[in-house]
């Protein structure tokens, strides 16, 4: 069952580095398959260099899909960060 | 923007003195200096904004490379610096490996996309396995600049 959440991409500073690990960190700690799709191209959701190669800038929608065990799990705690800003308070 | 924009010929180190984290950063941040692409009174804020940034987490990104960056307001756009380092550097990767390919970034704060698409060339050209050997083996400025220049082709494939 593959769990869908689209978010859009608020935070200022877009998916940078820091915003890309605390992803990647944080589906990788589901037992699930995770895949972001920034305008129609996927990626692995628990790869931090494959995060960067999006380049998604702020404005854009992010579209988290989670499959597995915890499917439901991750795609709620990553659409979560991602409208939190990343825990960034106003990007670095 | 380009790769070889970023990273122009006289933005390039082709084997750094330094053997440490916090001296490969400050040589590399010296180097926008000497370029004129930063003035000399404020390259020590500059590099006060990398090693920050460095201090909140490692920039090394995994496979030898670190992507060390800032925001600043003493810069237009996006400038950079690419160095290398033949011995390798202790930069607490991800992976835990040693860093030989130093991409420096520094951009202004409004410049935040063009800043992304940097980071996302940057993190393309890893994928390619030819560029990331030619990178590691060249001996020259101009070598390496020219690498970045198909590089960039590549990229726009």
């Amino acid at each position: 069952m593959t769990v869908e959440k689209r978010v859009p991409l608020l935070h200022r500073t877009g998916l940078h580095l820091r915003a890309a690990g605390r992803f990647a960190e944080t589906a990788n700690s589901f037992k699930a398959d995770v895949t972001l799709t920034v305008e129609g191209r996927s990626v692995n959701g628990k790869s931090v260099l494959e995060i960067l190669t999006l380049g998604a800038a702020p404005g854009v929608e992010l579209l988290i899909a989670a499959e597995g065990e915890q499917a439901t799990e991750a795609a709620e705690s990553l659409a979560r960060l991602v409208r939190d800003n990343f825990g960034e308070s106003g990007g670095e | 923007m380009n790769l070889h924009e970023v990273f122009p010929r006289n933005h390039i180190i082709v084997d750094l003195d330094a053997r440490r984290k916090l001296d490969t950063l400050r040589e590399i941040v010296a180097k926008l200096a000497e370029s004129g692409a930063v003035k000399k009174t404020d390259i020590e804020d500059v590099e006060r904004a990398v090693m920050r940034r460095e201090e909140l987490g490692s920039t090394g990104i995994g496979k030898g490379v670190a992507v060390p960056h800032a925001k600043h307001p003493a810069v237009e756009g996006v400038v950079g610096v690419f160095a290398r380092s033949a011995q390798g550097i202790e930069f607490d990767s991800l992976d835990g490996q040693l860093v030989h390919l130093v991409f420096l970034l520094v951009s202004s704060p409004d410049a935040v996309e063009p800043h992304i698409e940097a980071l996302r060339k940057v993190t393309l050209l890893l994928r390619d396995h030819d560029i990331c050997m030619f990178l590691k083996r060249a001996s020259t400025e101009e070598e390496l600049a020219g690498l970045l220049v198909e590089a960039d082709e590549r990229l726009a494939k």
